[in-house]
């Protein structure tokens, strides 16, 4: 099972950003929220979740407020702001590119080998 | 684009609260312990896996920390805070350090700016970098008294321009004397009489007027001149209406075209030329030159520059110049047999041994420093030591090593950042200093020093260097040891005594201060011994020295001299006054010489000796109190008619006549064609050229006799010199508005002059000596305490096993004391070298002069024993039972 750290750079902010998309988030519920979607693969430890939060809100792209949870507890949560949007576009448009280039290396390194 | 930014720049000034983040954690924390419990956990449990699972949570924190844009401003704040306390803890040693480090800094950065000043700043012309220096070389078989390398003439210059492809252009110059009338009376400048596509060449812009072409300049029927910043700022007092002013000069008047700006000296490095003469105004001010300059091959006075064409290389110009060289000796074989021209840059060419010394200097500077980072590094090695427990506890708590060094380095930086603050304030004072350090020559210095970009630029360099090498160094060391052992205060595994090189070092450096204040103390003695010295006139008497030119026919310019005395000698103030050819120790070493034959000896091509002279008025021995050993003075009825009368020394005396009973007997002078002349007074020895010399023979002739326009007037005063001078210069403008005054000064400032190179030496080894013991200490000090730190616990044991503190306090100091005495016996042996190599500046004063190397031994031990007692109270201090409770 891959940790987060094995993720390609970057990779986790993309998953952040994606999962914020949907709606407004604390930090426990969008490492829930990815460890499900992606059915127990990937699992996010607060190590490497907290820090990518707040790199992800210095860089303007996504805001917090204190707001209580669903039972009752302060939490913060995690609101993509506009340029979070703008910022998610590009970097889907950029890891399609990357995923279909990796795939085509991929796919001619299996022919070779068939 | 904006928004982004405005956001960091929010959270840059708004920081985070500390508690968000744990209280953020524990919400995650929770939730993830509900999650457990609700797949059916027991609470404890589900506590314990998500405990486990949730990990350390001073990583998250830190990783967060790091992800705000300007961290690491916060990190260095940090550090500088904490090394400032570090400082503020010590901050006896690290002012001494930061001291050390400034002296060490400033130095170099100081000479820097001279060597910079002197060599090594690109010339303010146009393209410096193609810029090659041409000279005349003989070919040494063939080389006699006008030297192997030499300048060039005008004529070579012409042939230079007109047959060397490789050149885009060439200029010359010459440095001549210019008399230029102010209000102050004729004033002698330096002109550089340049040829007349130098202003071009050169690619000056004027700061006023304008700098006319070559070919307008030929056409010129008037001649004109271009003046020096300084010259338009001291003598036309920054006027801008000078443009197109007439200034009179020899044979009519020259209009003055331009002003150059501050800084422009054309290729001159050491002198600042004041006025700027084209080769054909000079030659319609001075047409008796035209016939001359023309003709005279073998006339070398213009240095000559060309700039390299571009695509040319410096060996297609020298194969170019082989040509000329063979062409020209073939066509005038008498000028320029054996001649050929040489090329180089002009960064190489000129002063080469000027160069070779400011590169010594530069390097010894160098290793100054270096010395000086090295014994503060050992010195916080030591301080270090006890900071060992602190560093443990940092790695304990999981600072990386990086961290650690880091840390540690920044605690040295801002050491070095004061140590390079002091540097530049000290290396200003120093360069402010450098001006009133040089000879007074008469004519401006070209010498431009200043700390400007580059200066700046070396000592960022040289504290950055610093900061390694001390920083550096022990931190590397000091975070070496793994914190189990640390924490254990155990030292590295290695005996308190394995520090040979340290020990070799200090005692070098002992060895160093100690030869270089032995050499201070001589250079000391000996000037002390100038003031004492005989040297057959009053030197030390208030005078005013003026040399002068007087214009005009043998009978004219004595009575000139004659009213000039009579008008001195009635001013308020005035002991005596007198006009002699020169005064003991003129620039040119002894002067003029004379040639004298024995009685019997015949008159030949080699015969006879070389005597110094001086024409001097009949008041001059009285004047200058030379006393008279036999026989009478000259008088007014020695005139330019009567018979031929001398006055010798008791040297020339006993050289030519074997006795000083000589008044009376006939002098032979010349040396084929001799004349008589009546001896009639004989004068005590004197020193003439040299504070060193044996005793010379000497010779007077009568002013009245010879004639001399260019003379020196000496006025004797009871009171101030220095106040009398104006008034001298008013007195004479009256008698004689004509006459130009070459140069003025004092007796006293004429006698610094002798004595210059020894005083020089004197500071310099002074300063370098001070410097050297100030450095030696702190090594001392540092080696020492070092040692006594890691010795604690062997101390400890010591004592603890009844040995008294007396004991261990001697064994300190016995250890140090050693080293104290085996560098003092090194720099004793050094100095005895280093006196034999000055014994010209020592003036008979013995390298092995026993006062001085008494009392520079006192201040050596005494000085080590200060930095000694330091760490030897420290060792006296070991409490035996904490001392082994740290094992």
């Amino acid at each position: 099972m891959p940790t987060p750290t094995d993720l390609l750079q970057g990779t986790l902010d993309l998953l952040i950003l994606q999962t914020l998309a949907l709606e407004p988030m604390h930090g426990w519920g969008v490492a829930q929220r990815i460890q499900q979607v992606s059915k127990d693969v990937l699992q996010i430890g607060q190590g490497s979740l907290y820090p990518a939060l707040y790199r992800l809100e210095y860089k303007g792209w996504i805001r917090s407020e204190w707001g209580s949870s669903e039972n009752n507890r302060r939490a913060k949560f995690y609101r993509l702001t506009a340029a979070g949007r703008k910022q998610l576009g590009a970097e889907l448009a950029s890891w399609d590119r990357l995923s279909a280039a990796i795939a085509l290396v991929l796919g001619q390194t299996a022919e070779a080998q068939s | 684009m904006i928004a982004e930014l405005w956001t960091r720049l929010r959270f840059f000034l708004l920081r985070k609260k500390q508690g968000e983040l744990d209280e953020e954690l524990q919400f995650h924390l929770v939730q993830s312990i509900e999650a457990k419990v609700a797949a059916g956990l027991t609470a404890a449990e589900a506590r314990r896996q998500a405990l486990i699972e949730f990990g350390g949570v001073e990583f998250a924190r830190e990783e967060c920390a790091r992800q705000r844009p300007g961290w690491w401003i916060d990190t260095l704040q940090r550090d500088i805070r904490h090394g400032l306390r570090v400082f503020g803890r010590s901050s006896g040693l690290m002012s001494v350090a930061a001291m050390t480090l400034a002296l060490g800094i400033g130095a170099n950065t100081a000479i820097f700016s001279l060597v910079d000043g002197i060599w090594l700043r690109p010339l303010p012309i146009r393209d410096p970098a193609h810029l090659v220096a041409l000279k005349s070389v003989k070919n040494h078989a063939a080389a006699d008294s006008e030297g192997v390398e030499t300048g060039s003439s005008y004529p070579e210059y012409e042939d230079l321009r007109a047959s060397v492809p490789a050149f885009s252009d060439v200029a010359a110059s010459d440095r001549r004397g210019f008399v230029l009338p102010t209000a102050d009376g004729l004033q002698l400048l330096l002109a550089a009489v340049v040829s007349d596509n130098y202003f071009t060449f050169m690619g000056v812009q004027p700061e006023l007027g304008r700098l006319p072409e070559e070919s307008e300049l030929r056409r010129l029927r008037t001649p004109i001149v271009v003046l020096s910043h300084g010259t338009w700022k001291r003598f036309f007092g920054g006027d801008p209406g000078v443009i197109g002013r007439d200034v009179k000069v020899k044979g009519g008047s020259a209009t003055v075209l331009a002003v150059l700006p501050a800084g422009f000296r054309g290729t001159e490095r050491f002198i600042d030329p004041q006025i700027y003469v084209p080769q054909s105004s000079w030659l319609i001010q001075n047409p008796e030159e035209i016939a001359w300059r023309a003709s005279s091959r073998a006339d070398r006075e213009y240095e000559i520059y060309a700039r390299l064409q571009s695509g040319a290389n410096l060996s297609q110009a020298h194969e170019q110049l082989q040509m000329l060289s063979a062409d020209l000796a073939a066509k005038y074989p008498q000028a320029n047999r054996d001649r050929k021209f040489d090329a180089d840059w002009q960064t190489n060419s000129g002063a080469g041994g000027m160069r070779v010394l400011s590169m010594l200097i530069l390097s010894i500077a160098g290793a100054v420093l270096l010395i000086a980072c090295t014994n503060i590094a050992n010195l916080i090695l030591a301080l270090n030591d006890s900071r060992r427990r602190e560093i443990a506890m940092r790695a304990a708590l999981g600072a990386t090593r990086g961290m650690l060094l880091r840390q540690l380095v920044t605690e040295y930086a801002v050491l070095a950042a004061f140590g390079v603050a002091g540097a530049l304030l000290l290396a200003r004072e120093l360069i402010a200093l450098v001006p009133a350090l040089l000879p007074d020559i008469g004519y401006p210095l070209g010498f431009d020093f200043r700390l400007d970009h580059r200066v700046l630029a070396f000592t960022a360099a040289a504290g950055m260097v610093s900061v390694l090498v001390c920083g550096l160094m022990p931190a590397l060391a000091t975070t070496r040891t793994s914190p189990l052992d640390a924490m254990r205060a155990q030292l590295p595994q290695h005996s308190p005594f394995r520090m040979p090189m340290r020990k070799v070092f200090v005692v070098a450096q002992l060895a160093i201060s100690m030869a270089l204040l032995i050499a201070t103390g001589l250079l000391m003695r000996a000037l002390m011994q100038i003031g004492n010295m005989d040297l057959g006139f009053n030197s030390r008497q208030n005078a005013v020295l003026m040399g002068i030119a007087v214009d005009g026919r043998g009978v004219q310019k004595q009575a000139v001299f004659d009213a000039l005395v009579a008008r001195m000698k009635a001013l308020p103030g005035v002991k005596d006054a007198s006009v002699a050819r020169v005064v003991p120790f003129p620039d040119s070493g002894g002067g003029m010489t004379q040639i004298v034959l024995a009685p019997d000896e015949a008159p030949s091509d080699t015969a006879g000796i070389r005597v110094w002279f001086n024409a001097i008025d009949n008041g001059y021995l009285r004047a200058m109190s030379v006393p008279l050993a036999l026989g009478r003075g000259f008088t007014t009825e020695d005139t330019a008619t009567s018979r031929r009368v001398v006055i010798v020394n008791e040297a020339l005396a006993q050289k030519i006549f074997g006795t000083a009973e000589v008044v009376g007997r006939q002098l032979r002078l010349g040396r084929q064609k001799t004349q008589e002349a009546e001896i009639v007074g004989v004068t005590v020895n004197g020193k003439y050229a040299d504070l060193n010399e044996t005793p010379q023979p000497y010779l007077y002739f009568p002013l009245s006799q010879q004639s001399r326009s260019e003379v020196t007037l000496i006025v004797t005063t009871t009171g101030d010199a220095g106040s009398l001078l104006p008034v001298v210069r008013k007195t004479l403008r009256s008698v004689s508005p004509d006459t130009l005054i070459v140069n003025a000064q004092t007796l006293t400032s004429h006698m610094q002059l002798v004595t210059y190179t020894n005083r020089m030496a004197a500071w310099l080894t002074a300063s370098l000596g001070g410097l050297a013991l100030l450095l030696t200490t702190l090594g001392l000090y540092g080696i020492t305490a070092y040692a006594v730190s890691r010795r604690t616990r062997e101390i400890g044991i010591r004592m603890a096993l009844g040995a008294l503190r007396e004991t261990v306090f001697r064994a300190v100091m016995r250890d140090g004391l050693k080293l104290t005495f085996a560098g003092m016996i090194l720099g004793a042996g050094g100095a005895w070298f280093l006196g034999s190599a000055m014994s010209s500046l020592l003036l008979g004063v013995k390298p092995h002069d026993p006062l001085t190397l008494l009392g520079v031994a006192a201040v050596v031990l005494a000085t080590a024993i200060a930095a000694l007692m330091v760490p030897a109270r420290r060792a006296l201090h070991v409490d035996p039972v904490v001392a082994l409770r740290e094992e």
